[in-house]
């Protein structure tokens, strides 16, 4: 049996990550499913590690708050066509922020801004992309202290 | 589902580039009516790795080979009460464990509801498993068997009620599991 992993994740989550320049979660947790093309791995990988410098240079204080909670997983095993996942959890979300990835690259890096912009845009399987889904935590009642 | 011609990966890219070239600024405006990155298709394939209930629920072992685990699992949407009744139980019935191996997949156990239902409106829960313990079993029925209500043999009728909440409650979806490693943290 095969199912859809991310799929039907929600047209409204789907309307809110296409609009225009924003990336705003809704919930309180966010994920972020990119599905990269075989060979695209150290593309997006070094893109993603300049988010992170990005966002550890960034003057504003609710930038450098987003970095403390993104964490991304990668699958270890590729999916149908060679196609790579990786799974990016936000938690918590810093509520309002924007977690475009291109946005944040363009504010700490504008002269290269093209180039990191083409090199992320070209790394996603073009059949599946991006997705981008609003979570809830479930208190599973556990009497572990949170980290 | 279908993308409009604005949310294509092609129609977006191609409007990405005339923006660029048009404008050749440096601005945050340079990225508006891009959408490339967040192209929503409604039935992305992962394979036949997924499991469907007859399966899931009473798959006798569940290993990670890997630091991360994730369970998908596809809950029929009137029966999500019941689900993280069991899933509660689960998480429970591990930290609550003697067995230290047990205690330890206990703590790194995280559930998240999606907020936007999925197909057919079923409910969409990611168990997170960070970090999976290496030859630690995550069956939810081989856990409930012997940890639930003080394990066997007095907690049979128990068992059985909450498995069959469980077998019920992913009656119609499923589970999927993927193993995962931390590729960055900021």
């Amino acid at each position: 049996m095969a199912i859809a992993f991310v799929g039907g994740i929600g047209w409204g989550a789907a309307r809110t990550a296409a609009q225009p320049g924003t990336r705003v979660f809704t919930a309180d947790v966010g994920m972020m499913v990119s599905h990269v093309k075989s060979g695209q791995a150290v593309a997006f990988e070094r893109t993603m590690k300049r988010v992170g410098e990005a966002l550890a240079l960034s003057e504003e204080f609710d930038r450098r708050r987003q970095a403390v909670s993104w964490k991304i997983y990668k699958a270890t095993d590729p999916l149908e066509g060679g196609v790579l996942l990786y799974i990016a959890l936000l938690d918590p979300v810093v509520s309002g922020a924007d977690y475009w990835v291109p946005q944040i690259l363009n504010e700490a890096f504008p002269t290269e801004v093209q180039e990191l912009y083409d090199t992320y845009a070209g790394a996603f399987d073009e059949g599946q992309g991006q997705h981008l889904m609003n979570l809830t935590r479930v208190d599973l009642g556990l009497a572990v202290a949170e980290p | 589902m279908t993308l409009a011609p604005s949310e294509s990966p092609e129609a977006t890219k191609q409007e990405h580039m005339r923006t660029m070239v048009n404008k050749g600024s440096r601005s945050s405006h340079v990225w508006i009516g891009v959408a490339l990155v967040a192209v929503v298709a409604f039935g992305v394939l992962l394979g036949s790795s997924f499991a469907p209930v007859s399966e899931a629920a009473a798959q006798p072992t569940v290993n990670f080979s890997s630091a991360t685990g994730i369970v998908l699992n596809v809950v029929d949407p009137t029966r999500t009460a019941d689900f993280e009744e069991v899933m509660k139980a689960f998480g429970g019935s591990l930290v609550g464990s003697s067995d230290p191996q047990r205690q330890r997949m206990g703590e790194g156990l995280k559930l998240y509801r999606a907020a936007e239902a999925g197909p057919n409106n079923f409910a969409l829960y990611y168990l997170f498993v960070d970090p999976a313990v290496s030859g630690g079993n995550y069956a939810v029925a081989q856990v409930l068997a012997d940890e639930y209500m003080g394990g066997p043999p007095g907690n049979g009728d128990e068992v059985r009620a909450i498995y069959e909440k469980y077998s019920a409650a992913l009656t119609g979806g499923g589970q999927q599991t993927i193993n995962m490693d931390l590729m960055l943290e900021f």
